[in-house]
């Protein structure tokens, strides 16, 4: 019984990492919803691609709450790929300093 | 140029937006006092002011205390007098204990919607939270955080909350709902589904989820832009809102602590 005590602190001090790092993981999913001419996006790099590539200036969109959303292609490209940008490189930083922080 | 299509339409008042936390005491829990302390959190990230209302339709109910292992008193039937209650044209209804402490929930109201409600949380510190309000019965909704505008269709939905509440009894057998308690959540699902046609519309979902702290906290720190929660281990979370269940915590002068540095930090632009 004594020797399984270190084991379990051990495990539970190595979940610690793993665990934060998928709370962080959440919240920036949370932070990388946008809204756009009264509807509201997860930012991906799909969503990204896609609409870089889009032959036309206006084009419609499916939101989270299931509407088709007019887009414009460019103002919404810019908002997009700022916002990305922005809150991957926070969830870098947070994630790098949860790596700097952990003990297993 | 006579300046006229500069003039703002007289017709269109602004629309007021404010949160509403539903908080009455009990012998155990000063929740009045919690409520004063996340209404500094929320003027400072979503910019917006709060009412603090009692219900007059309490009720007494029990509930699960993560502190002491055992059931206490808890008075929080009146949710459905939100709608009446509410003194804004756009409203957030909180639990006292869900502290705001980023500007997320404040966005959604970018978006149209006549109401909007939480069907997602996630316990972060690993305690079992059922999906469904039964083996044979509706998905969850949490009443934690409610966002509405005012219309005919949230009228209907808050009377028809009301209406439940009143009779749960028989909607409790009707939807078969395992638990015996009234809780808001069950009541706000059931009124969502009824409204929906008889159907899990999630048109009127947040896209967002409720993180929730279910155990005893003996400390919480605002590091870095980071939340470091002391539990029975230390959780080191992003600067999120947090549901946190530990009224023993919430009740201590650590609570006004934490606030106050949360308060220190810049506040985030409002649009």
């Amino acid at each position: 019984m004594s020797d399984l005590k270190p084991i379990v602190e051990q495990i539970r001090q190595a979940t610690d990492y793993h665990l934060n790092a998928e709370i962080l993981r959440e919240r920036i999913l949370t932070k990388l919803h946008i809204t756009h001419n009264g509807g509201m996006f997860r930012v991906t790099p799909e969503l990204l691609a896609f609409v870089k590539t889009w032959p036309t200036d206006v084009l419609y969109l499916e939101d989270v709450f299931h509407n088709p959303i007019e887009i414009d292609r460019q103002v919404f490209l810019v908002t997009a790929q700022q916002h990305y940008q922005e809150v991957m490189n926070e969830w870098h930083q947070q994630h790098a300093e949860l790596k700097r922080i952990r003990k297993i | 140029m006579n300046g006229t299509n500069n003039m703002p339409n007289l017709n269109e008042s602004a629309k007021s937006r404010g949160a509403v936390i539903f908080a009455t005491n009990t012998r155990e829990t000063d929740y009045v006092a919690i409520a004063e302390q996340n209404a500094r959190l929320i003027q400072h990230f979503l910019g917006l002011p709060t009412t603090i209302v009692g219900a007059t339709d309490t009720g007494t109910n029990r509930r699960f205390s993560s502190d002491t292992g055992q059931f206490v008193e808890w008075k929080n039937f009146g949710r459905h007098e939100a709608y009446e209650s509410s003194p804004y044209d756009e409203t957030i209804i909180l639990d006292a204990d869900y502290l705001i402490l980023d500007d997320s929930i404040g966005q959604l109201f970018e978006c149209p919607f006549d109401y909007l409600l939480f069907d997602r949380n996630h316990t972060i510190d690993g305690v079992y939270e059922p999906s469904v309000m039964g083996p044979h019965s509706l998905p969850f909704v949490w009443a934690t955080a409610v966002l509405f505008r005012r219309s005919e269709k949230t009228k209907m939905f808050f009377e028809l909350v009301a209406r439940i509440k009143r009779n749960y009894d028989y909607y409790r057998l009707l939807y078969n709902v395992r638990e015996g308690n009234y809780r808001n959540d069950y009541a706000f699902a059931i009124a969502h589904y009824i409204l929906s046609g008889y159907s899990l519309n999630r048109k009127s979902f947040a896209p967002h989820t409720i993180t929730t702290f279910a155990g005893a906290i003996t400390s919480m720190e605002l590091r870095d832009n980071r939340v470091v929660v002391r539990s029975d281990q230390a959780y080191v979370l992003p600067r999120q809102s947090l549901h946190v269940m530990s009224k023993r915590y919430l009740t201590t002068p650590n609570l006004k602590e934490f606030v106050d540095q949360c308060l220190s930090t810049t506040p985030p632009k409002v649009s």
